[in-house]
């Protein structure tokens, strides 16, 4: 089992890092009425675990006997039917999905299979009408109409069911929906907290720290405990008695990207976009968000520039950002980036050096 | 020039005054910019295609193709009218009509490379980036067109079969009255594989009349309101059918095509039966044909293109073959026509560069050197003549898309119902399309293919930039990313405004076109240039299937309690499992996999094709049934069909020669 997994706070008293979160959570639960919840904040930061530990905290240990089911729903739309095919996890409490897996078909999840879920409720053994909890991910990559018909779904279900939403954006939630929930704000953990967290690891797995080491791991992961815990345990796996200079394995991804920074940086032309193309391919084939491929491009790519060009680039990648969330093919704003990169850098090689 | 005026003598009386103007402005025009023609030449190259054109054309001229005359006029015109662009300012200029009409930007791309001294054609718009060899293209006509068989000889399709069609209309038109036969001829085939081509040639051969009717374009609500508004009654295209085939039936073929040579024996051609959409419709049509093949007068052949698997979506295959059968009981002959053989395809294809006299000057070695993928690029072309969607669509539409910079209802009003038709004028004998047309699929669905053309131009520029001009790839790239901006913009809204997306579709299509001409200010000199499918649609795809992989891989984090998002997945657990080389041959694999994917089919065309055929099959599972994945999907199984559109190349270098 992976450190993340088998240190990860199974109730919400052995929470580390968001204690005061984790108490607001236990009172809700206390006082038997829960309302819709809305868990927000970047990744890495501990949603998913709070929302482990409240359903444990809710139902008792048998919300954690799961069970993994991927089944094909047939949903009517009108003309046609369409076969979906949908992950999902339930214990008897609880149901735990991803909607946002289907792609523009979303909505016919959240209209047909929610609805489906939501309406019928548990009984509770000692005869009190209990409710249910779907727990849907991603809500903030859902599509608009998704979100609307999740709003009908959240009205009208809300006797026998509560929502918990979980997605790292709230901007990206509608209005309406936002309004209907109990937001919770996650914020990442400082690196502080981290290192906290790193030496609790270390000392239930009896390693020998060095001084500063859990804070290099801590300042590399990004503020993602999830990062750092990961990163921990591969250094575990790389070399054990730690040193202090040690080497902190990056992801294959990340190494990727810097080599491909790397190539923008020595030549520019279009052949060599040719090239960095087939490797945001690569990239993009790996189910590497595009986001956080330009991001990361980015970054490698001012590690290396002169502080007179960094504006004009940042406000460059941020454009094309924008761009490639409002589009639709990915691939046509990373290359109009690295196009334009490669451009104001010749320039600048041109005019400095002649 | 001989074509041209053929081609007015074509177009009904009707629209006399459009005649008028257009011979007229089509004299002025082509002047000015007339430039010498290459001297390299072939002079009887040119004489033979005209005297075949004057033959075709000869026994198409009483054809009653309704209203195809009316468009190339129309097309015309505005090219004609845009014409006056000054060359010299070159970007100003374009920077200008950014939002006019496509025409004159294809116009301005041909010419700049005539100016640049590479009478090469760029079929830049067409997504056909062939370069036709230089110097030589001198030709009006898509070699679509101008290789079209003359004779039962050059027909690509078996012997057998012709010979059988040929018996079949010997037997018809030799018979005496008296004679009770059945006169009616059923071929079907797939798209493509020259039925009507062999008609029209065994009809030439024993000197009959061809009158043809073509499916008219089905009518979209918008269409038929403003019709309504105007007093025009509404008709289903089934009942026009149904008119026709009783007129027919009770008086033979229509007299007034025939003026003059009544005495000629007919041949009456149904190119593709209208669409039955729903039970009651197709049992109509059912009756109507059966009362056809019982009582026809003159021969009569029907065309039924095979839709093949593809189309499963819809219920319209079973149709047709019910269709079929039940002709065939009713007394109709039926012949299958197979898909053309490879051989008989290359035949075909060394004959046009016979004719084309491609091998004779020194650009030989070089030939030799890229033969397959020279081949490979006649061979789409050879293709293509003989696929039924007419490429030329989207440019038309686009013209009038951009005709006019007026409000967008006004516009759509005016202009939306024109351009529509004439699109799918040009489409009316691909089924599919039609049957989409049929449930109100407007023009954006031709648009569609447009965005698909948009990917492929993406791929290929920059190979046409030459190595020092990054800053036309920025530029280029900008205008792509623009577009793609633009073709995404209306896709997550609840109520498709079908008119609203097709000015954006348009304009983002039209946005690509001119960002790449405009942007591409250091062309690399004109080569050879084999044709790819873009490596996007491949990535996408094998981003699909590992995006499945990993929603089963969801469960790795959280100790299967809880599933994890994707990205997390990707970014964070695969890799870290790697390192910790447990679980971590799945990542590898996976990423050996796409690596396979996304190999770029450089070398040849046609070696690659048939590997992504099957690629293409086994990814049919994993597409959804949407229509408009349907439709890619009908794409994805002609290979060919994925590179795109044309332009009215032939018209374009009318004007320029």
């Amino acid at each position: 089992m992976l450190w993340v997994d088998k240190y990860r706070p199974k109730t919400l008293d052995k929470v580390i890092v968001h204690e005061d979160v984790a108490q607001n959570l236990k009172k809700l639960v206390t006082e038997q009425d829960c309302p819709h919840l809305l868990f927000y904040g970047p990744p890495g930061s501990g949603k998913k675990t709070l929302i482990m530990a409240l359903l444990r905290q809710m139902f008792g240990p048998s919300a954690e006997k799961v069970k993994v089911e991927n089944k094909t729903w047939k949903v009517d739309a009108g003309t046609r039917t369409i076969d979906l095919e949908l992950t999902t996890l339930a214990s008897t409490y609880h149901v735990e999905l991803n909607p946002s897996d289907a792609g523009f078909q979303d909505r016919y999840i959240v209209q047909e299979i929610i609805k489906e879920m939501a309406k019928n409720r548990p009984i509770d053994t000692k005869g009190k009408k209990g409710f249910k909890v779907l727990v849907l991910n991603e809500v903030d990559k859902l599509s608009r109409e998704a979100q609307h018909s999740l709003r009908r779904t959240m009205e009208k279900y809300s006797a026998s069911c509560r929502l918990i939403l979980c997605c790292n954006s709230s901007s990206k939630v509608t209005e309406a929906v936002r309004s209907r929930c109990l937001n919770v704000r996650i914020n990442a953990p400082t690196e502080e907290q981290i290192v906290k967290v790193l030496e609790f690891i270390g000392k239930k797995e009896g390693l020998q720290l060095p001084s500063g080491f859990a804070a290099r791991i801590a300042e590399k992961s990004n503020r993602s405990l999830r990062r750092a815990i990961l990163a921990f345990e591969t250094c575990r796996v790389q070399q054990y008695p730690f040193t202090s200079n040690q080497a902190i394995p990056p992801m294959d991804w990340e190494e990727y990207v810097s080599e491909i920074a790397s190539d923008i940086v020595k030549e520019q032309s279009p052949k060599r976009l040719f090239q960095v193309r087939g490797k945001i391919y690569e990239l993009l084939i790996n189910c590497i968000p595009p986001e956080i491929v330009l991001k990361r491009l980015l970054f490698e790519l001012l590690k290396k520039l002169d502080a007179e060009l960094k504006h004009e680039v940042c406000h460059w990648a941020a454009y094309y950002e924008h761009r490639m969330r409002l589009g639709q093919k990915a691939i046509f704003h990373i290359e109009a980036f690295v196009a334009k990169f490669m451009s104001i850098y010749k320039g600048f090689l041109i005019a400095t050096f002649g | 020039m001989g074509k041209r005026k053929t081609k007015v003598v074509v177009s009904s009386s009707d629209d006399d005054d459009d005649d008028k103007t257009f011979s007229l402005r089509s004299k002025t025009t082509s002047n000015p910019k007339l430039k010498p023609r290459p001297s390299s030449v072939p002079r009887a190259n040119s004489r033979r295609t005209a005297t075949k054109k004057a033959r075709l054309s000869d026994s198409r001229a009483v054809s009653c193709k309704e209203s195809s005359g009316f468009d190339e006029v129309e097309l015309e015109l505005r090219c004609v009218s845009e014409d006056s662009i000054d060359l010299g300012g070159r970007a100003f200029a374009l920077r200008q009509m950014s939002m006019r009409s496509l025409n004159d930007a294809l116009i301005f791309w041909s010419s700049f490379f005539r100016r640049a001294g590479k009478s090469c054609i760029y079929v830049f718009l067409s997504c056909l980036l062939i370069i036709l060899g230089s110097g030589r293209s001198n030709g009006k006509d898509l070699w679509v067109d101008k290789y079209k068989p003359g004779s039962l000889e050059e027909l690509a399709v078996h012997k057998k079969k012709v010979e059988e069609v040929k018996m079949w209309f010997e037997k018809r038109l030799k018979r005496q009255k008296e004679e009770l036969f059945n006169n009616v001829l059923v071929i079907t085939g797939q798209a493509g594989v020259g039925k009507s081509a062999t008609v029209h040639v065994i009809a030439s051969h024993l000197r009959a009349t061809v009158c043809e009717w073509n499916t008219p374009t089905p009518t979209i609500w918008q269409e038929h309101l403003h019709n309504s508004n105007l007093g025009v009654r509404y008709m289903s295209k089934l009942d026009e059918f149904e008119n026709f085939v009783e007129r027919t039936r009770k008086y033979g073929l229509i007299p007034s095509s025939f003026s003059g040579r009544s005495q000629a024996s007919v041949i009456l051609v149904i190119d593709d039966l209208p669409v039955a959409n729903g039970r009651v419709a197709y049992e109509k049509l059912n009756k109507c044909l059966h009362l056809l093949v019982q009582s026809a007068l003159v021969p009569t052949v029907i065309l039924i293109t095979d839709c093949g698997e593809a189309d499963s979506s819809d219920n319209s295959p079973q149709n047709w073959e019910e269709l079929q059968s039940s002709l065939q009981r009713a007394g109709a002959c039926k012949v299958a026509f197979n898909p053309i053989t490879v051989n008989s395809i290359k035949k075909t294809l060394s004959r046009i560069c016979r004719e084309e006299h491609l091998n004779v000057d020194g650009e030989q070695i070089d030939l030799i050197a890229k033969a397959s993928g020279e081949q490979g690029a006649f061979l789409v072309k050879e293709r293509f003549a003989r696929l039924p969607v007419k490429m030329d669509a989207p440019e038309k539409v686009l013209c009038k898309a951009h005709g006019q910079a007026r409000p967008v209802t006004d516009f759509l009003h005016e202009n939306g119902n024109i351009s529509y038709k004439i699109g799918l004028l040009r489409f009316h004998k691909n089924p599919k399309l039609v049957y989409l047309a049929s449930i109100h699929f407007p023009v954006s669905y031709i648009f569609e293919q447009f965005s698909a053309a948009l990917t492929f131009h993406f791929l290929v520029v920059l190979d046409f930039l030459s190595e020092e001009a990054i800053d036309d790839a920025c530029v280029v790239t900008s205008y792509l990313s623009d577009a793609d901006f633009l073709l995404a913009s209306l896709s997550g809204m609840i109520t498709r405004n079908y008119e609203a997306e097709n000015v954006i579709q348009s304009a983002a299509a039209s946005v690509a076109v001119r960002g790449v001409l405009f942007g591409n200010f250091h062309p690399l000199s004109s080569r050879w240039h084999t044709i790819r499918r873009p490596s996007l649609w491949q990535v996408e795809r094998s981003l699909r299937y590992n995006k499945l992989e990993t929603v089963r891989q969801r469960c790795i984090g959280y100790d299967g309690m809880s599933l994890s998002d994707l990205s997390v997945v990707a970014t964070e657990f695969k890799p870290a499992l790697k390192w910790l080389g447990f679980r971590g041959s799945e990542g590898l694999e996976s990423r050996n996999l796409s690596e396979k994917d996304i190999m770029l089919d450089d070398e040849s065309v046609d070696g690659t094709s048939f590997e992504d055929k099957d690629d293409d099959t086994s990814n049919d599972e994993i597409e959804d049934c949407c229509i408009f994945d349907g439709f890619w999907k009908w794409k994805a199984c002609e290979p060919w069909l994925t590179i795109e559109p044309y332009l009215p190349l032939g018209r374009v270098k009318d004007l320029l020669l």
